[in-house]
């Protein structure tokens, strides 16, 4: 009998690394789990699992890795910063770089990069995409867009280890603690009636992408890539199922997609440099507004049981956010229109 | 563990924060100072702070614990009540 992989998981304390330590806890994994050294570390702390401060641009990254099998990586370069698009994606291919030299010089047998659905390109035929649609060229969208498609052209490039690349799409689940992708939808809950933009989003529940994620780490001959995401449907859409679900008013109409690139650029300009968040981010404008369906049959077949129930889902984002009080509580209403 | 006394705790307290807001905060920090408006963290910067508070002074804090303090003040109570239960429990 073989023995367990070693394993090593990069971003463990963030929204997607946390949830893969649980799924490689529950199928009986002992990870290493890998942060920088200054973020919050309460959650993994409260879980006992072992820790170690490894930045991802440290210069002794090898030394972290040394000793380990499979490394999860889920710390890729965040392109928040849409103001200065180059400088954004030189960073994030320079940081992917190190991690996949250090991960090859350390001797790692395999790591799974967590990309995006961002590096999806739409099919000509109209049809869901699938894990061969990927943007052939840069695709000049915005910087999140192309720092993305950036790094999983290096990821996928690499040669000197084996490189699995998953791409999930917008991620709902437990522990966003930065209320990232789920912004739109806690403005909803709380009844705020977000601006917003419409168009094409898919969703996955995020414990369903981790348990596909620990599938891809430690299955014999794993897929090169795989497109993780469980509902197709409209942003409008979505957000009026929040309204219902969370008993609140309606969303209002979405916003052009010009006004929506305005407000948002507005809003990147205003919160430079200071602690406030922006009310509609660049990206997400860029995700809504060049979004695509999503085939994701191959990780359906990945995942014993199938997707989560998309109301499921918004159970436990109620039910999390409740608790740390960012969506207040109050009776719920009946629930939202069943989307599986 | 340090000596739950209210002059230790606001010490120990102003020490990390210095550490973790921008600049290091040069300016007097007491019980108002705001953690985003007058520190200039947001909401991930605060919940890093009060993580290395936690780990610094044992407080084994849940995150229901720490979401939505907004001053030192708050972060000074909660520390006070956390340090005083393991103080009784111990």
């Amino acid at each position: 009998m073989s023995l367990p992989p070693r394993i090593l998981v990069f971003g463990s304390a963030g929204f997607i690394g946390l949830n893969l330590v649980d799924a490689l806890v529950a199928a009986g994994h002992d990870p290493l789990c890998a942060h920088r050294g200054r973020t919050n570390t309460l959650p993994l702390r409260r879980r006992g699992v072992r820790r170690v401060v490894a930045d991802c641009g440290s210069p002794d990254l090898v030394h972290a890795l040394r000793g380990t099998d499979v490394v999860f990586h889920c710390a890729g370069h965040y392109p928040r910063d849409a103001r200065t698009p180059e400088l954004t994606l030189l960073r994030a291919v320079d940081d992917l770089d190190h991690v996949l030299t250090s991960a090859a010089e350390a001797g790692v047998r395999r790591l799974v990069y967590v990309s995006s659905t961002a590096t999806v390109a739409p099919r000509a035929d109209g049809y869901p995409s699938n894990e061969r649609d990927v943007f052939a060229t840069r695709p000049h969208i915005g910087a999140y867009h192309d720092a993305k498609w950036a790094m999983e052209a290096r990821a996928a490039a690499e040669e000197r280890l084996e490189v699995v690349v998953a791409c999930p799409s917008a991620c709902l689940g437990p522990w966003d603690l930065r209320v990232g992708t789920a912004s739109l939808i806690v403005a909803t809950a709380r009844g705020d009636n977000p601006r917003h933009p419409d168009g094409i989003v898919s969703l996955v529940d995020v414990r369903d992408v981790a348990k596909v994620l620990v599938t891809l780490g430690t299955m014999p001959e794993p897929p090169p890539r795989v497109l993780i995401s469980a509902l197709n449907t409209t942003l409008q859409r979505l957000l009026g199922d929040v309204a219902r679900y969370f008993g609140v008013a309606a969303p209002g109409a979405a916003l052009s997609l010009a006004a929506a690139l305005a407000f948002a650029d507005s809003e990147e300009a205003r919160v430079a440099g200071t602690p406030e968040r922006a009310l509609l981010a660049r990206e997400i404008v860029d995700l809504v507004a060049h979004g695509t369906a999503i085939d994701a049959r191959l990780a359906q077949s990945l995942l014993p049981g199938g997707f989560t129930r998309f109301n499921a889902t918004l159970d436990e984002v109620a039910c999390f956010y409740r608790k740390l009080g960012i969506i207040p509580s109050r009776p719920e209403s009946t629930l939202g229109t069943q989307h599986d | 563990m340090i000596e739950p006394s209210p002059h230790n705790v606001m010490t120990t307290l102003t020490a990390i924060i210095r550490k973790v807001s921008p600049g290091g905060h040069k300016a007097a920090i007491t019980e108002a100072t705001r953690l985003t408006q007058d520190l200039g963290l947001d909401s991930v910067a605060s919940l890093e702070l009060l993580s290395m508070i936690d780990e610094e002074l044992g407080l084994f804090l849940e995150m229901e614990d720490v979401v939505g303090i907004e001053t030192v003040g708050g972060i000074f109570a909660l520390t006070m009540r956390r340090l005083q239960t393991l103080e009784l429990s111990a």
